[in-house]
């Protein structure tokens, strides 16, 4: 009976051990990263090729992704806006949700998907294969070579990206817009612009990706360098990153959309 | 380690990766398409085997009931808080809040968020245990022994997805209502008695939600486990097929938002009240 | 020079090394070798700070490298290079590019022109310089070995650390890294330790040969040494038998 108990106590406090632990532990590569960047060891070719790299991998996804959310966005503010008989908010209904919230989050787990797990994998590959050694035994150091560029290059498509979502998702609800409401898109449009919705709302969201990118980047790092285990130690680690990376989105979206209150 | 040569490409260019990701978004789905089929034919004709279910069922549930949960709490709370703000900004007051927050909740944000959820830690440990498999060529050995992947494998955890999602939607769907309601009351000051409200939901709502549950139970193991089998090459290959599935499904279940919402809408669209 | 002094390393319950004891010279080739998992490849990897030992010390020409940090190690590196048993190439960079990296991130701004003329140099000496712009994963093992090579000696290192370079190699290029090695030591003065148990290498091109055995040297001596050594378990490995002493 005592046995009975304190397994399942010793497993309570083992699983809340862990998410701190794994708190720390990136917060360790966060420091490795800003220590490499500020001793000037952030290679700069490697940068750029990331900056391509990412851009272009999550374009189609960011594409796709901004334009279906506008279209749900105008399609679950519809009922609520022909309620009120107030079409000329549908701009403001669809616009506050995207901005604030929908349009930084989806874009994130897009982003994390695709480019994250992207990330994880090479990284976990280069760790299975040795090449991660192989930099070190050329006096090389792996983090300002590798790992901050792609870390730099994550946070900084998401923060793009959101942006381009953000309008190209508006764009997408105005259309939808006008095709299930008859709703014209000028009407749509001042309904954004007009003072209900301002820069704050944007920068909200802004701000949130932001953070994301930093949960998504800092995540999918860790568990690339932190590979063991041939092949399925890869797949094993992608899993791991995209799981934290999405738990954490929200963790974070929770905290900063009080914190900017 | 073959000796041919084979041409690597480092750059492509922008339009290129756009019209690469459609062609391989048309290859995907009819090769994905094909799996689904034979799911749905082994499900008819194939082995009965309650266990693996059961057992698919167990691991889904268990590994996600809580971090979906989790997540749901936090949406709930989140989506209270920004709504009431906003609506604050153009209303008198909040008496609709409840109402209009049970009503997004069931019809659109309880399934496909915990969709979402499900396609990442769900799908991409499908994908990473099929490929697994596929790298290591147990799939193989299992064809050679006469038995089809598709039957012994994926079969059980579609069958166990499209049961578990409309289990997981309920919970944390209903997590994510109870914890809007306590955040309604500590911002807005809402009683519970004026933020529960369900005048506002209606079969129509509940179809579409039931119907995206099924629809997202459906695409995320066949996508997963595609990706998953279809699985090769070195070691990045477990990898990538981990990715795939992250991708295509969170894909599939935004995409497959969008047009059951669209098709409620066109279909049932009154909602004058 | 290399010393080893006592140095032990278990895995779990597992002794790997149980005091190992002996010296490199200079400018000699110096094989180690011994059955697979007698420890031999985590031996070399001690001298620059891959593996850090339970016990005993490690000097590389002066300087005890068991307790440095990473950065302290990187100039350990640069005088010491480590070819690894698998190439392990940079996958998304050119063969030249693999050569060129550790010349641009330590080469004090030189102008790309010159590395890249160097980098070729560097793959001419390995007879390489026709695959400078081919990627690793269109190469073969023996040709991704003696890139890896060249790759190592961008820096001029004074010691180089083979871990297996002729393991999974056919003959005919086993024996071409063979030469290469020789000719480092012949024209460039370096000091080469080798860890293999391809008995071709190591009567064709060793100075010097220790074994190990069960986690300790069992003989140090020149090929001849070994050729007419008594010792049954040293006579077991030399002439390849399956039976006799050696423990499965």
């Amino acid at each position: 009976m005592l046995d009975a108990e304190s397994g399942a106590l010793e497993q309570a406090r083992s699983a809340s051990e862990a998410p701190l632990r794994l708190a720390g532990r990136l917060a360790l590569l966060l420091a490795a990263i800003a220590r490499a960047v500020a001793d000037g060891e952030l290679d700069r070719r490697m940068l750029v090729k990331s900056l391509y790299e990412t851009g272009v991998r999550s374009l189609p996804i960011v594409v796709l992704t901004a334009l279906f959310t506008g279209g749900i966005m105008v399609v679950q503010a519809a009922p609520i806006v022909e309620r009120y008989g107030a079409h000329g908010l549908l701009g403001w209904g669809a616009g506050f949700g995207t901005l604030r919230e929908i349009g930084p989050l989806l874009t994130a787990l897009m982003i994390s998907g695709r480019v994250g797990a992207n990330n994880t994998a090479e990284l976990g590959t280069m760790v299975v294969t040795e090449q991660l050694d192989a930099l070190r035994a050329l006096a090389i150091d792996p983090v300002g070579f590798l790992v901050a560029p792609r870390f730099l290059a994550i946070v900084t498509t998401l923060l793009l990206a959101t942006l381009f979502a953000d309008a190209l998702a508006l764009v997408g609800a105005a259309y939808v817009g006008a095709a299930l409401l008859g709703v014209d898109p000028t009407v749509f449009y001042s309904g954004l612009t007009s003072g209900l919705l301002g820069f704050g709302d944007v920068a909200h969201g802004l701000v949130k990706s932001l953070v994301f990118g930093g949960v998504i980047a800092s995540s999918s790092c860790h568990y690339g360098l932190t590979t063991t285990g041939g092949a399925p130690g890869v797949g094993r680690s992608v899993n791991a990153a995209v799981v934290v990376s999405a738990a954490g989105v929200f963790l974070c979206d929770f905290f900063v959309s009080f914190l900017i209150a | 380690m073959s000796e041919a040569p084979v041409v690597s490409e480092p750059r492509r260019r922008v339009l290129g990766a756009l019209g690469e990701a459609g062609l391989e978004t048309t290859r995907t789905v009819s090769s994905a398409y094909g799996v689904f089929v034979r799911t749905l034919y082994y499900l008819v004709r194939g082995r009965h085997e309650p266990g693996a279910i059961a057992r698919q069922m167990y691991e889904i549930g268990n590994r996600s009931l809580v971090f979906v949960s989790l997540v749901m709490g936090f949406v709930g709370v989140i989506l209270v808080y920004q709504g009431g703000i906003q609506t604050q900004r153009v209303l008198p007051d909040l008496s609709q809040l409840g109402a209009t927050f049970l009503e997004l909740l069931v019809r659109d944000l309880a399934p496909s968020l915990a969709a979402l959820m499900v396609a990442t830690r769900v799908g991409a440990g499908i994908a990473a245990e099929l490929g697994s498999m596929a790298v290591t060529e147990q799939l193989d050995a299992l064809r050679l022994s006469a038995a089809d992947p598709v039957d012994y494998l994926v079969k059980p955890r579609f069958v166990a997805s499209v049961v578990m999602l409309f289990v997981l939607t309920i919970v944390s769907g209903t997590v994510a209502y109870a914890c809007g309601l306590v955040g309604a009351q500590v911002f807005f000051e809402l009683s519970p008695r004026s933020f529960v409200d369900l005048s506002l939901v209606d079969a129509v709502y509940l179809g579409s939600g039931l119907a995206k549950c099924l629809a997202y139970g459906a695409a995320i193991p066949i996508l997963s486990a595609h990706a998953g089998l279809t699985a090769q090459g070195g070691s990045n290959a477990v990898g990538a097929a981990t990715t795939r599935a992250v991708v295509h499904s969170s894909l599939a279940v935004i995409a497959l938002d969008f047009a059951i919402s669209f098709g409620a809408h066109a279909l049932f669209g009154d909602f004058s009240r | 020079m290399i010393s080893f002094r006592e140095v032990s390393k278990r895995f779990g319950s597992k002794v790997v090394l149980d005091g190992v004891t002996f010296d490199v010279p200079r400018g000699e080739i110096s094989f180690i070798i011994g059955a697979s998992g007698a420890g031999k490849s985590v031996l070399i990897k001690h001298v620059t700070g891959f593996v850090r030992p339970d016990g005993g010390e490690i000097w590389l020409d002066g300087v005890e490298v068991s307790r440095l940090d990473e950065r302290a190690l990187a100039s350990v590196r640069k005088r010491c290079a480590l070819v690894f048993q698998h190439a392990t190439l940079f996958d998304s960079q050119s063969c030249l590019e693999n050569v060129a990296l550790p010349l641009e991130k330590h080469g004090r701004s030189r102008p790309r022109g010159e590395i890249l003329a160097r980098a070729r140099d560097l793959l001419t000496r390995v007879h390489m310089e026709a695959f400078a712009d081919r990627f690793p994963s269109e190469l073969g093992e023996g040709m991704k070995k003696r890139v890896a090579i060249a790759r190592a000696l961008a820096l001029e290192p004074e010691y180089v650390l083979f871990d297996e370079p002729t393991t999974g190699l056919d003959p005919v290029n086993a024996r071409r890294v063979d030469r290469l090695i020789q000719t480092l030591s012949r024209e460039g003065g370096v000091t080469s330790l080798v860890v293999s148990h391809d008995l071709t290498s190591i009567f064709g091109i060793a100075d010097r040969i220790v074994m190990l055995y069960k986690g300790r040297v069992r003989l140090i001596g020149s090929p001849d040494d070994f050729r007419q050594s008594d010792d049954p378990v040293v006579r077991q490995f030399v002439r390849g038998e399956a039976e006799g002493p050696m423990d499965a």
